[in-house]
């Protein structure tokens, strides 16, 4: 086993049932997402909509052991008491090598479907509250992850503003947001300035678009979940292409859970896109001869679990912006097996490579040291 | 200079301006695409929607002199390579670019699966099949048509490609993804499937030919970011193809993805075998295969990628799949390697064997659609 510090930088809490029905303000109080009991399983509703099931890191380890049990859905009682005890959270971590993780929602991953912006507003305030205490109780192994809205820019500020205040390290915005408000437009600049001055990496979760994509039945296909790196792709590309980084040159933006392979013909794809194709070479000119690809590599991250091509092609997409995790308390998570995947996934890589893969590069990109 | 036979599996011809609206028939004459010369160049309209120029044809090569001018000047029609729309220059241009073959695709045809009206877009491609049967007739050995077929109306698109079938036609293109409401795993496309592998007629997905979509007819959609992501719309439909069972069903079936080059390819195929046996929108008993087969064995039995200069890809050539590649001049877009294409294979397939590079360059094309 090698001694490289390993930290996962995209870790889960499994909110608890009441999280948002005992703290949601008065004016919301009908709306809140709350858990209801069916006759096999239960889920998450809000608004009047399904937004996800729960139970599912019930099935955590069921990968390794019996696939079969990943299918169907759950009791929000089988869940892995980690999800939500920060106590149990971190004997975890010791347990699978792990010396910190970032923490991401699990429903709050699917409320960027709530169609009322002023309710996930609220749904996102409310979490990022509780989010600041489930850390606070280890406050040197869990960084929580704060819950933005960008559906109006200035409140999104005020969010980050307050979760950098509750001590939490990084702002997730939607991985798709609406149509008429794409990432390459400038009124996002105020949020893009203030995760910079911050030092607040913003972060595009799979799973977030704003559309919720889960509405639409045809989105819950294979095919769909297959290719769910577009709206990454989409997303970094409209801020890579506005020229956000040339103007924030120290915001950070990353990819989370959508694993690595990816990024290579993307950022083939977009150097072409910038040299060749008409019409955008005569209109797109970044500064001392940068390419979009440089910005990739000096301002986005990319969060993986187990992507063995993406680790081959470590150069193109660069190995700085590389940062593991487990994605743990989740049935797809390598827990309780994360050293032995890690020390399996980066066995060609040098010894400083591993140390940046496998924690050193989220340690500097979140100022964790 | 290496020996091997080039074949372009992915040329173009661009549309005379008044081919819809000298040939369409009498019920649609004055809703066809017609061109209009306007200040900023001549352009395309249909339906009020304007949908590209008239000239793209006629900046060929110009992106190994100038590229800087690419797309910074006022195009013509006049401007365009006669090769673009006159079957003996393109014939001479596939002589001067060491072209054995061009397999030929439309230019503003693709982009014509964005009109509404199903009965309109119907007449539009039967329209360009007539015209493209009278441009590959002058000489069929080296000029080979893909057919445009709507398959809104699976039941006329079948119709349409034994039409074009005995008209000569080599393959078909359907849109690289259709509405939401008819995705390709449906089942009623199944004698569209079954009409292409019994007559031969392989299928390709070329970019930019989504079916009606309001938010794809947004201009907002013409910037850098959907463009350098174009590699979506087959990866959906191919995976819809695969997860619906529809190479089990028909073996014989050849679909490809054209123009959308290849480096995306490892990490869809690494995608769909790892839905498929750890997801759980993967395991539904539909999406089980006899045989143990996975989701990439069906990928490199039946499916072809069209490629231009995609060295990453080429790297991967081995787990892409070595059969599967098609190379293609783009000819006579702007983006097209013509006039250099042997010199850019030759470099693209550098640390290929030669059988590899025999394959790649025009054997596998000539396979897929029974070019021999």
């Amino acid at each position: 086993m090698s001694d490289y510090r390993i930290i996962s930088s995209d870790n889960h809490v499994i909110e608890p049932e009441d999280l948002w029905t005992s703290r949601i303000s008065e004016k919301f109080k009908d709306r809140a997402p709350h858990l209801e009991r069916g006759e096999k399983s239960d889920s998450w509703v809000c608004d009047g909509l399904w937004i996800s099931g729960a139970g599912g890191s019930g099935k955590m380890g069921a990968r390794f052991e019996d696939p079969e049990r990943l299918m169907g859905g759950g009791r929000i009682g089988q869940n892995h008491p980690g999800g939500y005890l920060p106590e149990e959270h971190v004997k975890d971590l010791d347990l699978d090598g792990t010396d910190i993780a970032i923490l991401y929602p699990t429903v709050g991953v699917m409320a960027y479907g709530v169609e009322d912006g002023e309710l996930l507003t609220e749904i996102c305030s409310v979490y990022n509250g509780w989010i600041a205490e489930f850390c606070a109780a280890a406050p040197s192994r869990l960084k929580g992850i704060a819950m933005l809205n960008v559906d109006d820019v200035g409140t999104a500020v005020k969010e980050l503003e307050r979760g950098s205040k509750l001590g939490l390290i990084g702002g997730m915005i939607t991985v798709q947001p609406p149509f008429a408000m794409l990432y390459e437009n400038q009124e996002y600049d105020p949020l893009w300035e203030a995760a910079q001055d911050l030092g607040m990496p913003l972060s595009l979760h799979a799973g977030t678009n704003r559309s919720g994509f889960y509405k639409n039945p045809v989105n819950l296909r294979a095919a769909f979940v297959t290719n769910l790196d577009h709206w990454v792709r989409m997303a970094l590309g409209d801020i890579i292409f506005s020229g956000a980084f040339e103007r924030f040159p120290k915001l950070h933006v990353g990819s989370v859970e959508h694993e690595l392979s990816w990024a290579s013909h993307f950022l083939d794809r977009m150097d072409y896109t910038y040299t060749q194709r008409t019409p955008f070479p005569s209109r797109i000119k970044f500064r001392d001869d940068a390419f979009p690809s440089d910005y990739f590599r000096s301002n986005c991250f990319v969060g993986f679990q187990e992507d063995a091509l993406g680790i081959r092609d470590r150069y193109v997409i660069g190995v700085d912006t590389l940062q593991w995790g487990s994605d743990y308390p989740h049935p797809e998570s390598t827990f309780p097996r994360s050293r032995e995947i890690l020390d399996n996934l980066l066995s060609d890589c040098s010894e400083e490579e591993k140390a940046k893969i496998a924690g050193g590069n989220t340690a500097r990109v979140y100022n964790l040291d | 200079m290496a020996s091997y036979r080039i074949i372009s599996s992915d040329n173009h011809v661009i549309e005379p301006p008044d081919l819809w609206v000298g040939r369409g028939p009498a019920k649609f004459k004055d809703r066809m695409p017609h061109a209009v010369s306007m200040e900023e160049g001549d352009l395309w309209f249909c339906e009020g929607q304007q949908i590209g120029s008239t000239a793209s044809g006629s900046t060929a090569g110009l992106r190994f002199e100038d590229p800087g001018q690419m797309g910074s000047s006022v195009r013509r029609t006049e401007d365009n390579r006669p090769g673009s729309y006159d079957p003996a220059a393109h014939v001479e241009d596939l002589d001067i670019d060491g072209v054995d073959a061009s397999i030929i695709y439309p230019t503003t045809g693709s982009v014509l699966y964005n009109v509404q009206d199903t009965d309109l877009l119907t007449a539009i491609c039967q329209t360009y099949n007539d015209w493209l049967a009278e441009f590959f007739s002058y000489n069929p050995q080296r000029l080979k048509g893909i057919a445009m077929l709507n398959v809104d109306d699976v039941g006329l698109g079948v119709k349409e490609l034994e039409r074009c079938h005995k008209m000569g036609f080599t393959g078909a293109m359907i849109p690289v993804y259709p509405p939401e409401n008819h995705l390709y795993d449906q089942p009623e496309y199944d004698p569209l499937w079954a009409a292409a592998q019994d007559l031969g007629m392989p299928i390709g997905l070329h970019i930019s030919s989504n079916r009606a979509d309001s938010e794809f007819a947004d201009p907002a959609n013409y910037r850098p970011t959907f463009i350098c992501n174009a590699d979506y719309w087959p990866r959906m439909s191919l995976a819809d193809l695969i997860f619906g069972g529809v190479f089990e069903r028909y073996p014989g079936l050849q679909v490809g993805s054209v123009e959308h080059e290849l480096s995306w390819v490892p990490h869809f195929l690494d995608r769909i075998d790892h839905i498929h046996t750890h997801r759980s929108e993967g395991r539904g008993t539909e999406a089980r295969f006899k045989g143990d087969i996975l989701p990439s064995d069906y990928f490199h039995s039946n499916v072809f990628l069209g490629f231009q200069e995609d060295g990453p890809g080429v790297r991967d050539r081995h787990i892409i799949g070595v059969d599967n590649l098609q190379w293609g001049s783009d000819y006579p877009h702007s983006e097209g390697t013509f006039p250099r294409s042997r010199q850019i294979v030759e470099e693209v397939l550098a640390d290929c064997t030669e059988e590899e590079k025999v394959k790649i360059a025009g054997g596998n094309a000539a396979r897929v659609y029974n070019l021999d």
